[in-house]
């Protein structure tokens, strides 16, 4: 099993998309252009040989930066748009990686590294496109690079690059050949409209890329399933089938833990319900529940000596 | 005995015996809060994978993910090592009170602007008049990702809205209402560099 380790994804896709890639530059994107792509695989400095690499195209972009799902991608329910963080690209690449590995999705091209550990591609449409994990075989184990995902074209300094050049790095893993323990865990980003929930989900659990086993999530299992495996290099993989239209879907893997998380396609008017403003946010606590068990408790031993003393008052009168 | 003295010496007992009584419900309820917030707890540690540092600019235009557990929608876990506190925090703002633990007010960690609410009772937010500037806080997410904070400033006011609750510097915030003084404690931590 890979494991996915944080990774330096950060590193290439910065390169790639910047900060926020489609709304960078006020100049329109040329979509007719075309073009190129060069990745370097190299490990400490030293280019890789002879990796298969290949890159997936996600999606079209038009003149204002605006992504729209190809004809190939566009039955999957993953959000492209208006996405600004690092993690939720490399949640985006992780999602598309599972369904090109169950589905069986052909790569938009290929290439080989060369001796310079570098793949080409030329000629490519304007687009967003994924680049596959892609990995080499080391003494030990594998040194493996992660996907990614990468506009053309990228965002510079001023303008658009046609013609971008990136260097992801990679992780050497070694399998430790030990049982692990491996999970699925589904999440919510719906602001609380727990009405639009499913009663279930159903996941597929992939072993390189085949079905190991099909498991449901509900509220019964606490939206979790769990099971064990040996670490022997194998990759493991987590896809959602049907997931609801209201929803996008997401899979975020930390080590040996795969989060699904449906986020609510359409968040309601005011998407952050702050409580109403009043002068005093209810805590459960309004009332001085302890001032009253105190009052009541002296009141009531107050009046408990009065009896008795009223009580003695009256027997020492009616003895004299 | 005197009827007057008889009647002073029942209503007398009736008063302390349901002071008593209600001292002995609060105690148990808080106790079945405290109890059921730890089981929350064990559980969450159980389902949620291990844990990681937390990067604030993550996911900084989304809400905090939810985990559905037991029927409760629970975002986070919040630690507080030197109290010995460890609470999970529920998804939304019950606005007719909290009943079984903390609530996410507003805001997410993703932008620093949390706010976490609670009951000053047994099990909840009873530590929060012992909190000291220099603390650590740690709110974890149902992803694993932790975030650290110190207690920068502790606050009493005998009102809090919302605008009073909450902070234009980014950080976490926590309030509850002190259950003898009925002021309002707010807790502001600043984020761990």
């Amino acid at each position: 099993m890979r494991r996915y380790f944080l990774c330096f994804l950060c590193i290439a896709i910065l390169f790639v998309l910047g900060t926020s890639p489609l709304s960078a530059l006020s100049e329109p994107i040329d979509v007719s252009r075309e073009c190129s792509l060069r990745i370097c695989y190299a490990d400490n400095g030293s280019g890789i040989s002879d990796i298969e690499v290949k890159i997936y195209r996600i999606a079209d972009t038009s003149a204002d930066a605006q992504m729209e799902l190809t004809e190939e991608f566009d039955d999957y329910p993953v959000r492209i748009n208006s996405v600004t963080s690092l993690s939720e690209w490399k949640d985006i690449a992780t999602t598309l990686c599972s369904y090109i590995s169950k589905d069986g999705i052909e790569p938009h091209d290929t290439a080989v590294t060369d001796r310079s550990g570098i793949a080409a591609f030329e000629g490519l449409e304007t687009g967003l496109y994924l680049i596959y994990n892609a990995s080499a075989e080391t003494d030990n184990g594998t040194f493996v690079f992660d996907a990614f995902m990468c506009h053309l074209p990228t965002v510079g300094t001023d303008e658009y690059v046609y013609d971008a050049e990136m260097n992801p790095k990679g992780i050497e893993f070694i399998p430790s050949n030990e049982e692990l323990e491996y999970k699925v865990l589904k999440l919510w980003r719906d602001e609380g409209r727990t009405d639009d929930r499913p009663e279930a989900v159903t996941v597929d659990i992939l072993k390189d890329g085949d079905i190991a086993k099909t498991v449901i999530l509900n509220s019964g299992n606490n939206w979790s399933y769990s099971w064990k495996a040996v670490d022997d290099g194998s990759e493991w993989s987590v896809v959602e089938k049907d997931v609801p239209d209201e929803y996008y879907v997401s899979c975020t893997v930390r080590e040996t833990s795969f989060i699904i998380t449906n986020t609510i396609r359409q968040a309601p008017t005011d998407s952050d319900p702050t409580p109403p403003v009043s002068d005093a946010p209810q805590t459960g606590d309004t009332f001085p529940l302890m001032w009253c068990i105190v009052v009541l408790c002296m009141s009531g031993m107050l009046v408990l000596v009065m009896g008795v003393w009223s009580m003695r008052g009256k027997t020492n009168a009616a003895k004299k | 005995m005197p009827q007057r003295s008889k009647i002073l010496i029942v209503t007398g007992v009736l008063l302390v015996l349901v002071s008593l009584v209600l001292l002995v419900g609060w105690r148990i309820t808080a106790n079945t809060a405290k109890d059921r917030a730890e089981d929350i707890v064990d559980s969450l540690e159980k389902l949620l994978p291990k844990r990681s540092t937390g990067i604030t600019a993550e996911y900084s235009d989304m809400n905090m993910p939810v985990l559905e557990l037991d029927g409760h929608d629970l975002v986070a876990i919040i630690e507080i090592p030197e109290l010995k506190v460890s609470l999970p925090v529920g998804s939304v703002w019950e606005s007719s009170g909290i009943a079984s633990y903390p609530r996410r007010f507003t805001g997410t960690v993703y932008d620093g602007s949390l706010v976490i609410g609670g009951a000053d009772q047994k099990g909840q937010f009873d530590f929060i008049g012992k909190t000291d500037i220099g603390m650590s806080v740690v709110v974890t997410d149902m992803t694993g990702a932790e975030f650290s904070y110190t207690v920068s400033r502790v606050d009493r006011s005998a009102s809090a809205d919302a605008e009073v609750i909450c902070s234009d510097d980014p950080g976490l915030t926590l309030f509850a209402r002190d259950a003898y003084s009925m002021e309002y404690i707010i807790v502001r931590c600043s984020p761990c560099k």
